[in-house]
């Protein structure tokens, strides 16, 4: 009776683990993805993290001699139940932009904030000016596009800047940068060309995810796990913020920034499609079924199923873009973003 | 196989339509020598413009559109700005205040009505833009008496550059045709003096509600009245 006792529990966690996988995958949304999402025109100065803004009162002059937009262009999400023993995996790409298309999103949202801030009344750099600073010699641009995994994240998003302008990117910056921490070439550059054009330097960074991924995470003693993917673009934390600086000498300034500090759901730019599935729900639900009929019972010689040693489903889905609609998200987020940082900047004018 | 034939497909698909995206030319908005200051717009306390009583009721050249012929329009009462951007005309037809302009390349038409009306005189102005969303009920005959059909109730946020110190207004919309196919997009900006009307007709809703978005302002004689 031990080994029966013993046998119906494994089964138990078997059934357990396969329902687990059966819900893995859905394209229901999570609640804890959908509780985090800040609706665009909801979004407020409380959804941001503000450092150092009283810079911005420095001076009325102000150079951008960059602009970064970003999308994430790969996510995925595991899961796992019984110490491994169940498992799900799901892979989501977003399909159908090219970084000229990108580029093009990054002048229209570039083009918006130069409109913005010349209505502060405030003096904004001509290009030849900035071009022509010493510091702005000194800067080293990144690869563009510049394209970034970074470590200990399932993302991998793709960041340029307008065709005109240079990609640049500090060691804070991380993980969105391709400098150390310990390279102070770009900051120093940036200082620089604030010292010597008195002015303030402005960097803004909008970065787009496609989808909220959500996963039960790797458990040991429950038996079942899941994710779920919930399309649609939103603004990511951290990835977006609006970095300014100023410098009296070239050696050494100041600077400040406002990061974004929740997700801000922009709305849909496509359509999502699940291109692939590999998983042994077949075989699991064989075994379910064996097993709750009583055929192991009253049939002792049938030729019974194994019992799989393991559920897994591996999935893969794209975000297949409109490009229309995805123009029109690009541009309704960095309205809303840019509203803010000018209302930051009027908030902070020079005395 | 046959999975990855599919997605490769899928992949040659979307990529052929990224290639199709229409892309323009990028010119950069700091090219050439540093201009002098705009000068800043100025708002009242809850974010309307204030529009000096020398500009009400006329039609001006905006400088901010100088290249283009841009063309602004102020109110009488302050209640509102309307930019055309490429120039354009106005004329009076009743109460009711027309603009015909071409925006890009579509000839557009909007119209602007001011309704006096004290229903919301108790609230406050940030109480009435917080429950926007529960006044579409109420609005909606206006659209349907006046013979159009709803195919979608969206509010617009309108788009004050630079002058976002206040929180932006926010306007009810609706997306609307005739039996003729025409079709147009309505706004209503509620507040305690009474209500604006403000529709455009061009070419889609899109195509509406980004004239309305980025060149009407609300004014302060709507946000501060006297």
């Amino acid at each position: 009776m031990d080994g029966f006792d013993l046998d119906r529990r494994k089964v138990l966690q078997g059934s357990l683990g396969a329902l687990g996988v059966l819900a893995g995958g859905s394209l229901a949304a999570p609640a804890q993805a959908a509780d985090t999402m800040v609706p665009l025109n909801a979004m407020s100065l409380k959804n941001y993290h503000q450092v150092m803004a009283k810079v911005l009162a420095r001076t009325d002059r102000i150079a951008v001699p960059s602009f970064r937009f970003g999308l994430v262009m790969r996510n995925g999400m595991g899961a796992s139940g019984g110490s491994g023993a169940s498992s799900v995996d799901l892979k989501a790409d977003m399909v159908g932009v090219d970084a000229a298309m990108m580029r093009q999103l990054a002048h229209l949202a570039f083009s918006d904030f130069i409109e913005r801030l010349r209505a502060t009344g405030r003096t904004v750099l001509g290009w030849n000016e900035i071009s022509g600073s010493e510091g702005y010699q000194k800067l080293e641009p990144t690869p563009d596009p510049f394209v970034k995994k970074p470590f200990a994240d399932s993302r991998t998003v793709a960041v340029v800047s307008p065709e005109y302008l240079p990609l640049l990117t500090i060691g804070p910056e991380a993980p969105l940068s391709d400098r150390s921490p310990f390279n102070l070439k770009n900051a120093r550059a940036l200082n620089a060309m604030s010292a010597a054009l008195k002015c303030l330097v402005m960097i803004p960074s909008l970065v787009l995810d496609f989808a909220a991924l959500a996963g039960s995470g790797h458990r040991v003693y429950g038996g079942a796990a899941n994710v779920g993917i919930q399309p649609g673009l939103f603004l990511v934390p951290l990835f977006t913020h609006f970095n300014f600086f100023h410098a009296k000498i070239a050696l050494a300034g100041e600077g400040g920034r406002l990061i974004l500090e929740d997700r801000v759901a922009v709305g849909q730019a496509g359509q999502l499609v699940q291109t692939g599935s590999y998983n042994n729900r077949a075989e699991i639900e064989e075994w379910n079924s064996y097993v709750r009929s009583n055929a192991w019972w009253t049939e002792p010689n049938m030729a019974a199923p194994d019992r799989p040693t393991s559920a897994y489903d591996y999935s893969s889905y794209q975000y297949r873009v409109d490009p229309g609609m995805l123009q029109a998200a690009v541009v309704d987020a960095a309205r809303a973003t840019h509203g803010l940082y000018m209302g930051v900047i009027n908030a902070n004018r020079p005395a | 196989m046959p999975t990855v034939r599919r997605n490769l497909g899928a992949a040659l698909t979307f990529g052929l339509l990224a290639l199709t995206a229409p892309v323009t030319a990028q010119n950069n908005p700091l090219a050439g020598d540093t201009q002098a200051p705009q000068t800043a717009a100025r708002i009242d306390a809850f974010g309307g413009l204030v529009i000096p009583p020398g500009e009400r009721g006329q039609l001006l050249a905006d400088p901010a559109y100088a290249d283009t012929g841009g063309v602004v329009f102020s109110d009488e009462l302050g209640w509102y700005r309307f930019t055309m951007a490429d120039g354009g005309t106005t004329s009076l037809d009743g109460t009711m205040r027309k603009f015909e302009f071409p925006a890009g390349t579509i000839p557009t038409t909007c119209f602007a009505v001011r309704v006096p009306d004290t229903s919301f005189a108790k609230f406050s102005l940030s109480q009435i833009q917080a429950e926007l969303e529960t006044l579409y009920g109420p609005f909606d005959p206006l659209i349907v008496g006046a013979g159009f059909s709803i195919d979608d109730r969206k509010s617009i946020v309108l788009d004050a550059a630079g002058q976002r110190a206040a929180a932006p207004f926010k306007l009810l919309g609706w997306d609307s045709r005739n039996a003729d196919g025409l079709r147009v997009t309505w706004t209503m900006m509620p507040s305690q003096v009474g209500q604006l009307l403000f529709a455009c007709s061009g070419a889609d809703p899109g195509h509406q509600r980004e004239v309305i978005q980025r060149y009407l302002r609300i004014g302060s004689g709507m946000t501060s009245p006297p």
